[in-house]
């Protein structure tokens, strides 16, 4: 798929250069999506030390993503791949409701950092394919997104890492949604 | 912990500390084999990943403890760290690593200006970590610059001391000095990373300590889609190379079957349906295939050798009634369309198209061998059913007899609609078949397959969002000013691309579901379809009335007509393949 995808971005993005962050707590499945999406690299780049930094790259799109994460104390650190941010992606595991309260306070954490005033928000939420799933539904009325996030857009896909469903309809979301910047 | 833990217990103290003894002795044992690259459970790439797992602490205290002594500088200690561990992994995973290498440097520099302070230490090493990755990943883009850095840093270390209650004040300047020191060094050297020769391959998969990972075999997968994508793009040419690109995943099969690759399975095996279960599971007949200007193309031996003249036919014929960008069936209608004898088989969930050499050829034999058919064609085209339908044109049009001949009267004829990708129109397939009931049997193969491959679409209702159409909850039940109106931001509303417009092959079958799953999956999506398209058609007068007076009518209701029109043409397909499977399940439960 990762194929595909590269070419649905070039698509869907055109020449646009994005900056996506991809967040969210450990094992909400943000390295299987990486990995769904990725994987085309025509020209293979050296192994970096450290954390996995991955460019999902057709013709002039580079669609950037880090995996983001650890503990409270680190987040401030990621404030510097913040201002130039087109785009956050927040992935939850539907399936953990015990972590949803961690989930949610981390997003909140982040998307009221002052540079991320003007990002749209994509919620991911993870993991469908399990029985017992919080539906994106349920998962946007928890995480109370249209009482708290007045300015900006948001939207919350349902998704499942392992099929890519709601991978594709979720950049798509955001391809249609930051051209009018 | 077990009972055992407690010295109150029965249970012998002596125990439990023979189970610490022994934990202690394999945390050590793994934490030694790791630094050696030894340690086989799982793939060295993998070994950071693993000690920063979060019921790995011991080892992990281990493996940090065989690096000491660890040098005073915090940069030089994380290049100790990197030096005997592959060290790429997971954000979390990093994390727990650095925070114990922190812990023991603290330990082992009590006098430094970090004092006890380890979690200072921690966001150091992180940000050192983050900074590595900007400056060497080829992925990145933003670099920091060197005030960056060291702004950054200091931001974060300022607020993690004041949530802790004391202030950086005094040392910041000694901090900002070796900040900007280790951004220089680590500028004109970065971490190198770790290759051990003892870099045996192993079978764990890379991603193993991950949910189900065994499903996931994406690397390799990858490469074999790679190679074809050049291919293809070479077969293809330079010249009109968007054009190559657009079309590019529909010729995988062709193309994997052109090069004698193995085409993966697409289908969920069942316990029933196999290749003696009738017209359901495979169908292989001579029909007539609506012709462009396929007679135009090549001499046919060089047709078949010459990959390039394989897509020529296509192309070419794009203009022409084969791939012609409608929906509705035309051939059938027109007195003057040319037709070719093809012999068509539908299986396993795809279609194979041959024109035979020699039209005249063998009779269709079921089990004739895909091989022998194409050596004897000149022209040959596979086709996988993603997301694909057919439809009996005689179901939709009924012609007067009277102006037709007798032969025409008794034939049937289907229509094959293949999605396009990324293109906004789709691909027709018009074939003619001997009689109508020939025809419905093409039809339901084809359409049985599609729908048993095909995933439910069930994400895209089930989207939620901020963005306004024109039709919220919010905005027709409040009374809002018709001046307001006009400055809301309207979006323009359009179905999100879905991996049906990328079907590409799929690599594993694991994915797909079985056929009862997927029947009573596609049973509840269309109750849901049917009571979205009914709750769309409600709020439509209220659209009226609300965005009557303003001048984003068109707009708004534009927005209203492409998702109903979406809506539509979901609910048409929807009903068909579950109609097909449904077929399906009874066939198939009576065997």
């Amino acid at each position: 798929m990762g194929n595909s995808v590269s070419r649905a971005l070039g698509k869907l993005f055109g020449s646009r250069e994005m900056k996506i962050l991809m967040l969210g707590l450990d094992n909400a499945g943000k390295t299987t999506i990486l990995y769904k999406l990725k994987l085309n690299k025509i020209k293979t780049s050296a192994p970096t030390v450290g954390f996995n930094v991955e460019t999902v790259a057709y013709k002039n799109v580079k669609f950037n993503m880090w995996d983001v994460g650890g503990q409270e104390r680190l987040r401030p650190l990621w404030r510097h791949y913040f201002p130039a941010t087109t785009a956050l992606i927040f992935v939850i595991d539907s399936h953990d409701k015990d972590r949803l309260d961690e989930a949610k306070e981390e997003l909140y954490s982040i998307i009221s950092e002052k540079e991320m005033e003007n990002v749209v928000l994509l919620v991911w939420a993870n993991k469908q394919d399990l029985k017992g799933a919080l539906k994106p539904q349920e998962v946007s009325s928890y995480l109370q997104l249209g009482e708290n996030l007045k300015n900006q857009l948001w939207c919350v896909v349902g998704s499942n890492a392992l099929t890519g469903q709601g991978l594709v309809e979720g950049l798509s979301w955001i391809s249609s949604n930051t051209h009018k910047k | 912990m077990g009972a055992g833990g407690r010295s109150y217990m029965v249970e012998s103290p002596k125990i439990s500390d023979i189970h610490g003894l022994v934990n202690e002795e394999r945390s050590e044992g793994v934490a030694v084999q790791i630094a050696q690259g030894t340690f086989d459970e799982v793939d060295y790439r993998d070994y950071a990943n693993y000690l920063g797992a979060e019921d790995m602490l011991e080892t992990l205290r281990s493996f940090i403890g065989i690096l000491r002594p660890l040098p005073e500088s915090l940069l030089e200690s994380l290049r100790r760290l990197v030096s005997e561990i592959y060290f790429i992994a997971e954000a979390q995973n990093i994390d727990r690593i650095l925070e114990e290498l922190s812990r023991q440097w603290v330990e082992e520099h009590p006098h430094s200006f970090w004092g006890c302070h380890y979690k200072l230490c921690h966001i150091v090493f992180f940000s050192l970590l983050i900074l590595n990755s900007d400056l060497y990943n080829d992925n990145s883009v933003g670099k920091f610059s060197r005030s960056q850095f060291i702004e950054n840093t200091l931001y974060a270390l300022n607020k993690e001391a004041k949530a802790t209650g004391y202030t950086l004040d005094e040392v910041e300047f000694l901090i900002e000095e070796q900040l900007g020191a280790y951004y220089d060094q680590l500028k004109s050297a970065g971490l190198p990373l770790c290759t051990r020769e003892a870099s045996r391959p192993s079978s764990r998969s890379n991603l193993q300590l991950h949910r189900r990972s065994s499903r996931f075999s994406m690397r390799s997968a990858t490469l074999n889609t790679l190679e074809i994508t050049e291919s293809n793009n070479a077969s293809l040419g330079s010249g009109s190379s968007s054009k190559a690109i657009q079309r590019e995943s529909n010729f995988t099969s062709n193309w994997k079957f052109h090069h004698n690759k193995p085409l993966p399975r697409l289908y969920y095996v069942e316990a029933f349906g196999h290749p003696g279960s009738g017209p359901l599971w495979s169908i292989d007949a001579m029909i007539r295939l609506c012709d462009g200007d396929l007679t135009r193309s090549k001499p046919e031996d060089e047709t078949r050798r010459d990959p390039k003249a394989l897509f020529k036919w296509f192309a070419r014929s794009k203009p022409k009634s084969l791939f012609e960008d409608i929906k509705l069936p035309m051939a059938f209608l027109d007195g003057r369309t040319r037709w070719i004898k093809t012999r068509v088989r539908v299986f396993e969930g795809r279609i194979y198209i041959f024109r035979l050499k020699s039209a005249s050829g063998p009779r269709a034999e079921a089990q004739q061998d895909l091989d022998c058919l194409r050596r004897n064609s000149s022209q040959y085209f596979v086709y996988n059913l993603f997301e694909a339908v057919a439809t009996v044109v005689q179901e939709n049009v009924v012609q007067s007899h009277g102006l037709l001949t007798k032969d025409h009267c008794l034939r049937g004829n289907f229509t094959l609609t293949l999605p396009s990708g990324l293109q906004t129109g789709t691909t027709v397939l018009e074939f003619q078949t001997h009689t109508v009931s020939e025809a419905y049997d093409f039809v339901q193969c084809i359409n049985c397959w599609a729908a048993r491959i095909t995933s439910v679409p069930t994400t895209q209702l089930e989207i939620v969002s901020n963005e306004e159409y024109g039709w919220s909850q919010q905005l027709l039940t409040s009374g809002i000013e018709p001046q307001n109106l006009d400055k809301l931001r309207l979006s323009h509303w359009k179905p999100l691309l879905s991996m049906g417009a990328l079907y590409d092959e799929l690599n594993d079958t694991t994915d797909q579901p079985d056929l009862e799953t997927r029947l009573s999956d596609l049973k509840n999506f269309t109750q849901i379809l049917q009571q979205e398209i009914d709750n769309h058609n409600r709020i439509k007068s209220s659209m009226i009335d609300l965005w009557g007076q303003s001048k984003q009518f068109d707009t708004a209701l534009e927005n209203w007509n492409k998702k109903y029109l979406y809506l539509n043409e979901i609910s048409e397909k929807s009903s068909k393949y579950l109609q097909a499977l449904q077929l399906a399940h009874n066939t198939f439960q009576q065997q």
